[in-house]
């Protein structure tokens, strides 16, 4: 049945730059801003955008990520709940009767599956990753690519000058016309950033993959290859302005800074807005108990957790339980962890699942970085170690 | 548990919560900072492995249909049995009970306040060979009101009465796991013998071997607004939220996809319960807050009980209070209440301060 958009979601990165964070979990599924995982940015966008066809390219430890997504229901992207959709597939490598391979980059990713797209025959395709924070109707975007009647739009974010040769940068004529693609320039002509969301005509992008995979020397990404090869066919690639937050949390800083803007007076990605839900897992928990000697100031804390102790510009996923004369400051800590009575914890993410015994300090780095707990650890004192406590893999002895 | 079916009854209307059920059934009640009343009961019907359960609905059922929806959450979303909304004449419902499969039937009224397995009182009614089991909680001193009252010789009961006759009498659960024969002649009767089950089983005891179950438990009584804002502190002691919050399986509520809330700089919370989606600018103890509260800067809340949505305005004081649904409270304005009579302010009501 032919749609007009069917949405390709990128998530099947490793993510080695969030270190610990990521070695259990694929990044996308990495919880964040006190009930969420990051994926679910870009899943409840696609939602409230009425986007209703996706396919979810997952690839490293996807067992998460895999049951975590499910039939979509959460987002209400169930196949059944759109008589014009299908819902969200889970699109992981696969082999046939040729053979097969892993996603060898975001481009390749799409070419093998080339049939899953085909077979919903749409108009657009709209490329998007699980790895960014922010909120956007993607129906915007199409239209302007409509509009423009370009074969491809590329969603562009100003930002700081600074920054700008960290990223892909687009450089227009006066209608947004895309004349000329750097990406990560030393020297920058502006700063209109790739958001690496892309909206192609179908036939467009059809082509051009089955053309990059035949290329030896290609590395089968959209940024570095795919839009290139199209610019240099002078084919008619756009800019779409969008302002808002927007933050790739591809970085342990990024990640930690995302999660200190939530907490901010008048933080304008707004969680709270009932216009636009950013939904989740149904974490099915208690109400959250605030003890009698607690203080909590600038917080975003979860059901499910007992906060008996002191938190400060931290955020809490759900069941957390924190201790009588325990202190947390600048942090993030992730769902199920247990934090015993007269714990210093400062600037550190702490993973899922962790136990924190009585009396662990855990200081702030002396050159300011942040610090990372991996996922199902234990910290226990100890008067061996220069830092007073050892962290152990729970379950082990 | 896969020989019992459930039966949840929100049709009694007690008097003494008059104030909270304008616009809703007694099962709608919003309970515990996250909860209506109905999902303690569909959660220990959960949690026992129940999948077919019936609820007779009464005035203003809407409020709790809206509520418990497909029964999804509590995994009565299914091709074979589910959740069955009972409205209308009890006799009417006897084809249901004859469809069903299981041959037992747990009853209970939809506003009774504890959570647990039915597995024990399951295993107690198989040991007796019983026709009928009585639920009766620890509490001594229960609200005396209307309810279902036992009189017990060992673990026989031997008297039922709608009020305590005397001091041998105590108060039952209303939670009553009986044959399905027997429940089924019950219904027969609404109308002729008593005008709803239980009022039947009165009057009908005597041919029936019934025993009482004691419940070791957490149980509360709501049937006066006292009883409700009582129970709702109750909760903020922490060895209580632990227990009844943190034991086998938890208590289900349906998904309001809410943020974490969020606390600002200037914010004080202590001994409280607040749920997601609020926005806590101001002071908060020994409260119980449900979701979506937006409190401002300056604003204090001191036990009361704030339901969901409720926006407080800037240096507003409110105290022994219960604020129902969607109020909104402008600066400045000061509710003080006494422990003894709270204060009770009708759902979405505006209350601005007075010059």
């Amino acid at each position: 049945m032919e749609k007009e958009v069917v949405a390709m979601l990128l998530a099947g990165g490793r993510g080695t730059r969030l270190g610990l964070l990521t070695d259990d979990i694929a990044k996308p599924a990495v919880p964040f801003g006190g009930k969420y995982r990051i994926i679910d940015f870009t899943l409840s966008n696609c939602a409230n955008s009425g986007i209703n066809t996706i396919g979810v390219l997952t690839q490293y430890r996807p067992m998460t990520l895999n049951s975590y997504i499910g039939i979509g229901s959460s987002w209400d992207l169930d196949k059944t709940m759109d008589e014009n959709g299908d819902g969200v597939t889970i699109l992981p490598p696969y082999i046939n009767k040729d053979g097969g391979q892993w996603y060898s980059g975001t481009a390749n990713s799409i070419f093998q599956n080339i049939e899953y797209i085909d077979q919903h025959n749409p108009k657009y395709v709209l490329i998007l990753s699980g790895d960014h924070i922010y909120r956007m109707n993607y129906q915007g975007l199409i239209d302007h690519h409509k509009e423009m009647q370009a074969d491809a739009t590329i969603s562009v974010l100003r930002v700081p000058w600074e920054e700008a040769n960290r990223f892909g940068i687009m450089n227009t004529d006066e209608d947004g016309k895309i004349v000329e693609f750097q990406e990560k320039p030393e020297k920058p002509k502006n700063n209109q950033a790739s958001m690496g969301i892309y909206v192609f005509d179908w036939k467009v992008l059809r082509e051009q993959l089955i053309e990059d995979e035949k290329k030896e020397d290609s590395s089968h990404d959209f940024g570095k290859d795919i839009i290139p090869q199209l610019l240099g066919k002078n084919k008619k690639l756009y800019a779409y302005n969008f302002s808002g937050y927007w933050k790739d949390v591809g970085t342990v800083n990024s990640y930690w800074e995302a999660n200190m803007d939530l907490l901010s007076k008048d933080f304008i990605l707004d969680l709270f807005d009932r216009k636009w839900v950013f939904r989740s897992e149904n974490y099915k928990v208690a109400p959250k108990y605030v003890g009698e000697h607690a203080e909590i100031h600038r917080a975003l804390i979860s059901d499910g957790c007992k906060i008996l102790g002191e938190v400060d510009t931290t955020v809490i996923f759900p069941e957390v339980f924190v201790g009588e004369q325990t202190r947390i400051i600048e942090s993030v800590i992730m769902p199920k962890v247990r934090i015993g009575e007269n714990v210093l914890i400062e600037k550190t993410i702490i993973g899922e699942g962790t136990i924190i015994e009585d009396g662990v300090k855990l200081l702030k780095d002396p050159k300011d970085e942040i610090t990372v707990i991996p996922h199902q650890s234990r910290i226990v004192l100890s008067e061996d170690s220069p830092k007073g406590y050892e962290i152990r893999r729970r379950g082990d002895a | 548990m896969k020989n019992i079916m459930g039966i949840i009854n929100d049709r009694d209307r007690p008097k003494g919560l008059e104030q909270l059920i304008v616009k809703r059934s007694p099962g709608a009640i919003p309970f515990g900072s996250k909860y209506r009343m109905v999902d303690l009961i569909l959660s220990s019907m959960s949690i026992s492995g129940i999948k077919n359960v019936g609820i007779f609905t009464g005035e203003h059922s809407g409020s709790l249909i809206n509520h418990v929806k497909s029964g999804k959450e509590w995994g009565l979303l299914r091709n074979k049995d589910g959740l069955f909304m009972l409205p209308s004449r009890y006799e009417e419902h006897t084809d249901y009970l004859e469809r069903s499969k299981e041959e037992y039937v747990l009853y209970s009224n939809s506003t009774i306040v504890y959570f647990s397995s039915f597995e024990p009182m399951e295993q107690f009614f198989n040991e007796k060979e019983a026709d009928i089991v009585i639920a009766y909680g620890m509490d001594k001193k229960p609200p005396l009101t209307k309810g279902l009252y036992i009189t017990l010789e060992e673990d026989r009961v031997t008297g039922l009465s709608e009020t305590q006759k005397d001091a041998g009498y105590k108060r039952s659960m209303e939670v009553v796991l009986m044959k399905k024969e027997i429940f089924k002649k019950l219904l027969e009767n609404v109308g002729k013998i008593g005008s709803n089950p239980l009022e039947v089983l009165i009057d009908e005891h005597k041919n029936y071997k019934i025993y009482g179950f004691l419940y070791k438990g957490y149980v509360a009584y709501v049937d006066n607004l006292y009883c409700y804002y009582k129970e709702n502190m109750e909760l903020l002691d922490e060895k209580l939220w632990t227990d009844l919050f943190q034991g086998r399986g938890s208590i289900i509520t349906i998904r309001n996809d809410e943020a974490p809330t969020k606390y600002l700089e200037a914010s004080h919370v202590k001994k409280t319960l607040v749920t997601e989606g609020c926005i806590i600018k101001g002071n908060i103890e020994n409260s119980i807050i449900f979701r979506g509260v937006k409190l401002k800067k300056g604003a204090s809340i001191k036990n009361s009980i704030i339901m969901q949505k409720a926006v407080i305005g800037r240096g507003a004081v409110i105290e022994n209070a219960i604020l129902d649904k969607d109020v909104e409270i402008k600066s400045g304005v000061r509710l003080i209440g006494t422990p003894d009579k709270p204060l009770f302010i009708t759902k979405k009501a505006i209350i601005e301060k007075e010059n």
